[in-house]
């Protein structure tokens, strides 16, 4: 790491801190990036996020304008995205992040210049990462603040480790996600162990990201269709993720489509039933649910009143918007996204099982700080990220520096817990009436804990 | 007739008002209520002075009243006190009859009585009243008068209200700050009682309960004797800082909504009912929830009525109770708390009514005006005894007298 060793790194030109520009078959400077259809730009980081992208490119017939980071050449000579940036810092000496996020960080802040390029005139980012791993954590928070200095509305579509993947991933990821809570407009969290229960027992470990994978570009690809079409009844895309945004941060998002004559009845079915939605009892407990529709001409105001009655009557007493949107093309899906946030913890029946074998003593993680990350991670709700300040400005020793006190930081969280200061009104100042413990001067409906709603 | 020792005037400097009235007593000893004064009070929490100045002149307001409308000056007044700090308990003294044939003699009772009153107390407490109980004579119980009986040993219960010497002395300064002198200080829940009971139902046994503004005064009878006196530093004003708080209006106004719109119960028409506060110009400034008004009252005296029935339970005498719980003070309006009462003490609940004393009968008999009817009629027990006193000195005079002239007159 020192700058006398960099001669050494033989592979990759190390003193070129942009990325080597790898075959990018339609490079258009300038014009290109403020022309209208590429205002919607898909970020994908990492292994995943390259992957996922790859199946939304595939998806959207090359549509999406589509841009693909990662510190390893190797995983970018398969995409096909529009840009492909190989992201390289001298401290790498060719070998990639190595699963270190502040070795993706230093890498993305070194080229942050080109990814502010990047994010030039878009107005929304859609960033796709997996957060756990080196470039994914790293480089997201970075690209995220980079493409809201921008000016475009950035929404996150993040895939968590499972639990199996050990502590320290998961802290990687918690870590990641602390640092793009600040940056990003809305962070659609998947969180991969919520999936465990559905993925079929038999399928092999080549496989299976497949459906964690899959899940997540439907959503990405839902949501970009949603952001390119206008919508014909209620709010857009961009619109209800603006609303949700000033309740909470981090949401989850669940897709379903059907097609057949009775696609808006199955549509709704499927939704109820996605691993990731939750269930009725989630809508109900949800704090704020957005639906978005897609689907061909042919859509018709029954089938979206049916779909919206079935959300209502789901939905209970938490409140609900919804867009819909037509989209052009021969595609005869109905289809619907699920934007959720949920003040409350998830239901029980999906909670990840807490390995105490993963919190083992010799480390670095200690218990607590455990806990958090899995309630932080498990909950996807506004735990983790409603008090997160906004990200200071961070240099990677600040960051080493902001790492170590780990444990501080979390302890500073517990401590916040709602206080309210019970004013004596006009007694406050006469001696307290003390019955048994009991200050008697503070008004009984409060000590009793009696809810005036 | 306005010979000043047949005036006697009750003072209550509350937290919510200073009432003075004004009682005469005819020759043959009855009580006439001839004058009435009051004035809001500002300077008393909680039952005691916290604005010395505010509270000489609210004092000064009432006294001018009252002697306006009795139409005589007031020199002399019996004054309530209360406050967090009195305390009450049973005390019993032990005296051996020492006389040959064991008969119990005047002495004897004198000095048994002594021995209950000697009581340790720290020093800076000032012992309010000493109420005499009953007798036991040979731990025969129940003996109202042991004069006479035969006995080896003779007992007597007394019950002791005591308080913090200088917190009795603030009011007592404020008085004599008037030029007025203080006959003697009354725990004002002894007085309301005095004002609401007759005999029989301190025969029967029952419980006066005063709410007032700043604090809620208790006094058990039993066997017609004073068995248990408590006071609560929690009264009307809790409730309306309890209404500020919760329904987050102002004081004053908290004030109006619970005399307006009060109740000791929610019932199920209050779900959802609501009021419009308007503004002096009429219009709507706030929306009030009725429902969360009287719940918030509700829980209050609900609550007060628990830790009254909490202490009777521990002094044990909830079960001597017969004639039931009266209750008087400002809170004893608040519609329904008579049932919130009867509900929680499980006994039978009426508003008080002082029908006991003559005149001014309309004006009087409102639960507010217990209390200084109370001073009165005790000031008016005390007049009479030291009248006894004297008229017996007074007797012996004039028998001399007579004597004196008709031997004057034999020789003449």
């Amino acid at each position: 790491m020192t700058p006398e060793m960099l001669p050494d790194s033989g592979s990759g030109p190390a003193p070129a801190p942009l990325s080597a520009p790898t075959p990018t078959t339609q490079e258009q400077p300038g014009s290109s990036l403020v022309e209208s259809r590429h205002a919607i730009r898909v970020f994908g980081i990492g292994s995943t996020g390259v992957r996922v992208l790859e199946t939304v490119i595939n998806e959207t017939a090359s549509q999406a304008y589509s841009v693909a980071i990662h510190c390893e050449a190797k995983a970018l000579t398969t995409s096909t995205a529009r840009e492909r940036v190989h992201l390289e810092a001298k401290l790498f000496r060719g070998l990639g992040s190595g699963g270190d996020p502040e070795r993706g960080r230093a890498a993305a802040e070194e080229n942050l210049v080109h990814l502010k390029r990047l994010c030039d005139g878009a107005r929304v980012v859609l960033i796709v990462a997996g957060l756990g791993g080196g470039a994914g954590s790293g480089i997201s928070p970075v690209l995220a603040k980079a493409a809201k200095e921008a000016g475009a509305l950035v929404l996150c579509f993040i895939a968590t480790p499972f639990e199996c993947e050990g502590s320290l991933r998961h802290q990687a990821a918690q870590t990641g996600l602390e640092r793009l809570a600040p940056a990003s407009d809305l962070i659609i969290c998947q969180p991969n162990q919520k999936l465990m229960p559905v993925i079929d027992p038999s399928t092999s470990l080549y496989e299976t990201f497949n459906l964690p994978n899959r899940l997540l570009s439907q959503a990405v690809i839902c949501a970009w269709q949603s952001l390119s079409c206008e919508p014909v009844i209620g709010l857009g895309f961009s619109d209800l993720c603006e609303v949700i945004r000033q309740r909470f941060n981090v949401s989850t998002f669940a897709v379903a489509s059907a097609t057949g004559a009775d696609r808006a009845s199955e549509v709704v079915q499927q939704i109820l039933s996605n691993p990731l939605a939750g269930g009725a009892e989630a809508l109900k407990a949800a704090d704020i649910v957005g639906v978005t529709l897609l689907a061909d001409a042919s859509l018709t105001m029954m089938e979206v009143n049916r779909v919206m009655e079935r959300i209502r009557q789901e939905c209970g007493t938490a409140p609900f918007m919804m867009g819909a949107s037509v989209v052009p093309g021969p595609d005869s899906r109905l289809r619907i996204g699920l934007i959720m946030t949920h003040a409350e913890t998830e239901p029980p029946a999906v909670q990840p099982v807490q390995d105490p074998a993963l919190a083992s003593p010799g480390h670095r993680g200690p218990g607590p700080t455990t806990d958090l990350l899995q309630t932080g991670l498990k909950g996807s709700s506004r735990g983790s990220t409603r008090f997160a300040a906004p990200a200071p400005p961070t240099t990677p020793e600040r960051l080493e520096k902001l790492r170590k006190p780990k444990t501080a930081l979390s302890r500073m969280r517990q401590v916040q817990l709602p206080l309210e200061i019970v004013s004596k009104g006009r007694f406050e100042k006469s001696e307290p009436t003390i019955h048994q413990g009991e200050d008697l001067d503070i008004p009984t409906y409060i000590r009793r804990h009696v809810a005036l709603n | 007739m306005f010979d000043p020792s047949s005036i006697v005037v009750g003072l209550e400097i509350g937290t919510s008002k200073v009432c003075a009235v004004v009682g005469e007593m005819n020759p043959d000893g009855v009580l006439n209520i001839i004058g009435l004064g009051q004035a809001r009070s500002r300077g008393v929490r909680k039952g005691e002075i916290t604005d010395a100045t505010m509270a000489e002149e609210d004092v000064r307001h009432a006294i001018v009243e009252a002697e306006q409308m009795a139409d005589v000056e007031i020199r002399s007044v019996f004054l309530g006190v209360t406050g967090g700090h009195l305390r009450g308990f049973n005390n019993r003294g032990v005296h051996p009859v020492v006389s040959s044939d064991r008969e119990i003699t005047e002495e004897d009772v004198q000095d048994v009585i002594k021995n209950a009153k000697a009581i340790n107390l720290p020093a800076q407490n000032h012992v309010i009243h000493a109420i005499r109980q009953h007798f036991l004579v040979d731990g025969q119980d129940g003996i109202s008068n042991p004069v006479g009986m035969l006995g080896a040993r003779v007992e007597v219960d007394v019950h002791v209200l005591h308080g913090n010497l200088n917190r009795l002395q603030n009011p007592i300064r404020t008085v004599k700050g008037l030029q007025l002198e203080v006959d003697d200080i009354v725990f004002t829940g002894l007085a309301s009682s005095l004002a609401l009971l007759n005999s029989e139902q301190k025969e029967l046994g029952s419980l006066v309960v005063d709410i007032g503004g700043g604090t809620t005064n208790y006094v058990v009878y039993t066997n017609g004797i004073i068995k248990h006196t408590g006071v609560l530093a929690v009264g009307g004003d809790h409730l309306s800082n309890d209404l500020a708080y919760g329904l987050k209006v102002p004081l004053g106004r908290a004030e109006q909504l619970k005399i307006e719109h009060g109740c000791a119960f929610v019932e199920e028409e209050d779900k959802g009912r609501t009021v419009t506060l308007a503004s002096e110009l009429g219009l709507p400034l706030k929306v009030i929830n009725v429902e969360h008004l009287r719940r918030i009252m509700s829980l209050r005296l609900e609550e007060i009525f628990q830790l009254i029935l909490q202490d009777l339970q521990q002094a044990g005498v909830l079960d001597y109770l017969r004639a039931g719980v009266f209750l008087s003070g400002g809170c004893s309006r608040i519609p329904k708390i008579a049932r919130l009462a009867e509900q929680v003490l499980d006994l039978p609940v009426s508003t008080g009514k002082t029908n006991s004393i003559s005149g001014l009968r309309s004006a009087l008999d409102q639960a507010e005006f217990a209390t200084p009817i109370g001073l009165v009629k005790y000031g008016s027990f005390q007049q009479r005894k030291r009248a006894a006193k004297s008229t017996l000195a007074d007797g012996i005079k004039t028998t001399i007298h007579q004597i004196f002239r008709g031997s004057k007159g034999s020789t003449r």
